[in-house]
């Protein structure tokens, strides 16, 4: 994670980058939980729609493995292929690299 | 110029008579208070004024849009979706500036929300599209709709504010060909 790169690009200090950061913890893990229940219903329209969101975020806070692996699922979901791995065990992955990255400074 | 004048209008509109000159210590022009009103001073008040509609579901785009506007001095306000922005904007259509639109929102997406902008009459509010794809034929996508403009995520500081100067500013709308 480069947040260096992403908070010039944005014109934010740290402590605003990791504001922004908790943010999409908060909310991006629920929206994360969603998609799954959309992948293994089935609901592929609704997969693409919540990948597409989680793609766009993560883009504009600079987190490229969560961005491609949503990239991914989005690319997959409108090809009609309902499998989320294993892009999906990257996103969970890189959550709790965040969460880490936010507790230890 | 029609009245109620509104501040960022007026301003514009004084900015259009100081000429595109972008050297701030050119043709400084008197109020008769002895402030001096030059290019860079309007501006900075024409900021003050301006007001930024933020139509976005997402709570982590709303918080970084309103930080980077905010940073910058502008007002704004958020909708979550396309119908939100809609019934915000023509509740107080004067009060508005620019509209950031995301193109995927619940309820009512962005292409559906600035098309019914633009058929309730709302023909000069500048709309610019906020969008995740960087695919081709987004543009035109956009432009068909009633958008003046997009732009894509990441969003860039840069390209955000060379936006509002685009539409705000210079207020150089890029009208259909005929």
């Amino acid at each position: 994670m480069n947040w260096e790169q992403a908070t010039a690009r944005l014109g934010l200090d740290e402590s605003e980058y990791r504001e922004l950061l908790s943010l999409f913890i908060e909310t991006g893990t629920a929206q994360f939980q969603q998609l799954r229940k959309a992948a293994s219903t089935g609901d592929l329209p609704e997969v693409a729609s919540l990948a597409h969101g989680l793609k766009g975020t993560a883009a504009n806070l600079g987190l490229n493995d969560i961005y491609q692996a949503a990239a991914a699922i989005e690319a997959k979901a409108v090809a009609d292929n309902a499998s989320i791995e294993p892009e999906s065990s990257r996103i969970v992955e890189q959550f709790s690299l965040i969460k880490t990255f936010m507790q230890a400074e | 110029l029609g009245k109620p004048v509104r501040r960022a209008k007026l301003l514009q509109m004084i900015a259009r008579l100081l000429g595109e000159v972008t050297d701030d210590t050119a043709q400084p022009v008197g109020d008769g208070s002895g402030r001096i009103a030059t290019q860079s001073s309007i501006r900075e008040d024409m900021t003050h004024s301006a007001r930024i509609l933020l139509a976005d579901d997402n709570p982590v785009n709303q918080k970084l849009a309103t930080l980077i506007l905010g940073k910058a001095g502008y007002q704004v306000d958020i909708a979550r979706t396309g119908r939100e922005a809609v019934a915000r904007f023509t509740s107080q259509p004067g009060s508005y500036d620019l509209i950031f639109m995301d193109m995927q929102m619940p309820e009512m997406d962005g292409m559906t929300a600035t098309r019914t902008l633009r058929r309730l009459g709302f023909a000069d509010i500048p709309i610019v599209a906020m969008t995740a794809h960087a695919m081709k034929g987004v543009r035109e996508m956009c432009l068909d709709v009633g958008m003046n403009d997009y732009i894509t995520k990441p969003i860039k500081r840069e390209i955000v504010f060379g936006v509002i100067d685009k539409f705000i500013f210079r207020r150089k709308f890029e009208k259909e060909p005929r």
